[in-house]
């Protein structure tokens, strides 16, 4: 928005070359080009279309439907994270609710024969440790890193003293939300899809959305513009443990099964996706279509890796590269602005 | 193990010096009070010899984060029912669900002040050593089970499966299967987890000296997470499908189980992994599981209670390496 104010702030002889189709193209290239999620779209491109070159299995429906299931967690979770750090938090619990809302639905559908329960439960639980999140911060005044380092213990060990840290199962009617496929497409990537445009829309289109941008970008002065940050901030964590819960139902329908220790370690993932992505870690700036970008780039790299027969130990350090790549390509073109 | 696949003593050395024994029965401590049903069935081998003479106090230490550990508990649970009548008492303590040397030694330190006769614990780390020496010196027998430290300690014996051992067995099964020629692919739960390396080693090494016609691609590693499993099991089913076998050393085989299933490849692709579960049971009749290995848990926390009963109570000896011998549960297209 700031670069097309500027450049309908030119002259006269500007604004009838402005009408020019050239000049429509470069204006939008230049606005493309200056979104910070730029970045990591461009890697994005560059991966997928080295991919196809490299592999003749990565155009195939089978693989291009593999991809589109890998990133659909990690998206989904990354959509509340990215929410969460742009007002200024950080939830380290994401991956251990991920874990404690897949057994809940499945001990919940065991011990009512309602899947309908269990998908409630799911959520719930991840409501409930997003609230949970959300009052720490607000209410006790904890550092978000610290109060969702004590919940992350807390969902996992709650998992674990559930199912006496055994698998259970989770196979029935329910499943399908997670493991299932409309016309050939993941259910995973369709709910991918509905809730990026949901939350990108949220985020930008409601008072809401915009104020926690503002809450992000300057907590003080969101105060002083009348906006209730605390209640936002409980908004916030609760959206994002509720996504973390839908994201555990997801993966425990995929897998028919529900283990405590699903979404170990998937925190970093997430974060990683949400700072690929274009989001500032200190809070107040970033877009929604650039966290799923980030998630991609993710995917379509560990999806890559195999197909190529990488070595493990390479995988790691070129993951690690990209991450630095992309993110400082950003840092680097906001210095030179 | 599941997530939780540790480095245990390379019995190797000692195994080639004939120090490392099967645990069979032999009349130095043949049975003289029946085992259980459960524990029967489980394939527990020590019996006890009898009461202890006067009350013996045991302190079991084991992990509590997976379905192991929750199955080391229930051997656990058996022993402490099977020696109650014959006047020894087991204490279950738990190391927690974070498996470090510092948590180990601190449930060490807490059996020691408890003054415990025995002590039955997975020593995995070489952490653990100086801490172990210390209650052998104070007179305290101690068994090692599933994990033992690589370093060696003065415990009294070491009793697991020895994962190259185990991951030469999953090799012979699978260079039978293939009948020498085929394609694998291996998933490994962490690098550098010295029990899951020996486990892809002794695989690895079987089936390039005995089975060169077979061809491995490069190992992967899941993290133990049974949907990494999955993600990464769909990417190698589409990436190689000639594809024959998928080896998982640790966690998650489920995961890719399910991932041959979705692919509608059962009987064509297979998983061959560790330790059987219930909820794994369907991936063996299906036919998406060729084989899982088994560590016994249940059998390894058990005979090691029994053990140092019969140590306390008769001065029984064993050997100081026990070996647990890989046994596999076969799935419906195993070749017998």
């Amino acid at each position: 928005m700031e670069n097309q104010s500027e450049t309908l702030s030119g002259a006269p002889s500007r604004r009838a070359s402005a009408a020019s189709p050239q000049f429509k193209l470069s204006r939008l290239a230049a606005a493309l080009v200056a979104r910070r999620e730029a970045s990591v779209v461009a890697v994005l491109v560059v991966v997928f279309v080295g991919l196809s070159i490299a592999s003749p299995y990565f155009l195939t429906v089978r693989n291009l439907a593999n991809v589109a299931q890998q990133i659909s967690v990690v998206g989904i979770v990354a959509l509340g994270q990215a929410l969460v750090i742009i007002s200024g938090g950080l939830d380290l619990s994401v991956g251990s609710v991920i874990g404690l809302a897949s057994v809940s639905a499945a001990l919940a559908t065991a011990a009512t024969g309602s899947p309908f329960v269990g998908i409630v439960a799911a959520i719930g639980v991840g409501l409930v440790m997003g609230v949970a999140n959300g009052l720490l911060v607000t209410r006790l005044r904890i550092n978000p890193f610290i109060a969702t380092l004590g919940t992350m213990s807390v969902a996992r060990g709650s998992a674990m003293l559930l199912t006496n840290a055994r698998p259970q199962a989770f196979d029935n009617w329910a499943s399908f939300i997670g493991g299932g496929r409309i016309f050939g497409v993941p259910a995973q990537f369709i709910w991918l899809v509905l809730l990026t445009g949901a939350v990108w829309v949220f985020a930008t289109r409601t008072r809401w959305g915009r104020n926690i941008y503002a809450m992000g970008d300057n907590a003080k002065a969101a105060i002083f513009a009348g906006i209730d940050t605390k209640r936002l901030t409980v908004f916030v964590f609760a959206l994002c443990g509720t996504l973390a819960g839908f994201g555990g139902l997801l993966i425990a329908g995929l897998l028919n099964n529900a283990n405590p220790n699903l979404g170990l370690g998937y925190e970093l993932d997430v974060i990683a996706a949400v700072i690929l992505g274009g989001v500032a870690l200190t809070g107040g700036r970033g877009g929604i279509p650039g966290v799923v970008a980030g998630a991609a780039l993710m995917g379509l790299l560990r999806n890559g890796f195999v197909l190529l027969s990488v070595s493990a130990y390479w995988q790691t350090i070129v993951i690690g590269l990209v991450v630095l790549v992309a993110v400082g390509v950003d840092g680097a073109r906001r210095t030179e602005r | 193990m599941d997530r939780f696949q540790l480095s245990r003593r390379q019995l190797l050395i000692a195994g080639g010096s004939g120090l490392v024994l099967p645990l069979i029965p032999s009349p130095a401590f043949a049975a003289t009070v029946p085992l259980s049903k459960a524990a029967a069935t489980f394939g527990a081998q020590v019996a006890a010899m009898g009461p202890a003479p006067k009350p013996l106090r045991l302190a079991a230490l084991s992990f509590q984060s997976a379905a192991f550990w929750d199955a080391i508990g229930e051997g656990i649970t058996e022993a402490t029912s099977y020696l109650k009548p014959l006047n020894t008492t087991v204490d279950h303590i738990s190391f927690g669900a974070t498996l470090d040397v510092e948590s180990v030694v601190a449930g060490l330190n807490a059996a020691l002040a408890k003054q415990y006769d025995g002590i039955a614990a997975v020593t995995v780390f070489d952490g653990t050593v100086s801490k172990v020496n210390e209650i052998i010196d104070a007179g305290v027998p101690l068994v090692a089970y599933v994990a033992d430290s690589a370093q060696r300690s003065k415990r009294t014996c070491a009793l697991g499966q020895v994962a190259i051992n185990a991951g030469k067995a999953a090799g012979e099964l699978i260079a039978k299967q293939l009948g020498g020629k085929g394609k694998i692919a291996v998933i490994t739960g962490w690098f550098g987890a010295p029990q899951l390396d020996d486990r892809m080693k002794g695989a690895i090494d079987y089936l390039k000296t005995n089975a060169p016609g077979i061809t491995i691609f490069e190992p992967i590693e899941n993290k133990d997470d049974a949907n990494t499993a999955y993600q990464q099991a769909s990417d190698l089913i589409t990436a190689h499908q000639d594809l024959n076998i998928i080896y998982i050393t640790g966690g998650g085989p489920e995961g890719a189980a399910k991932a041959i299933r979705d692919a509608g490849l059962a009987g064509k692709v297979f998983v061959v992994g560790y330790d059987f579960l219930p909820d794994r049971q369907t991936y063996l009749d299906k036919g998406e599981m060729l084989a899982l290995v088994s560590q016994e848990p249940q059998r390894q926390s058990f005979d090691s209670l029994v053990m140092l009963h019969n140590i306390l109570a008769y001065k029984a000896t064993y050997p100081t390496d026990v070996e647990i011998i890989a046994k596999m549960t076969l799935g419906k297209f195993a070749k017998s």
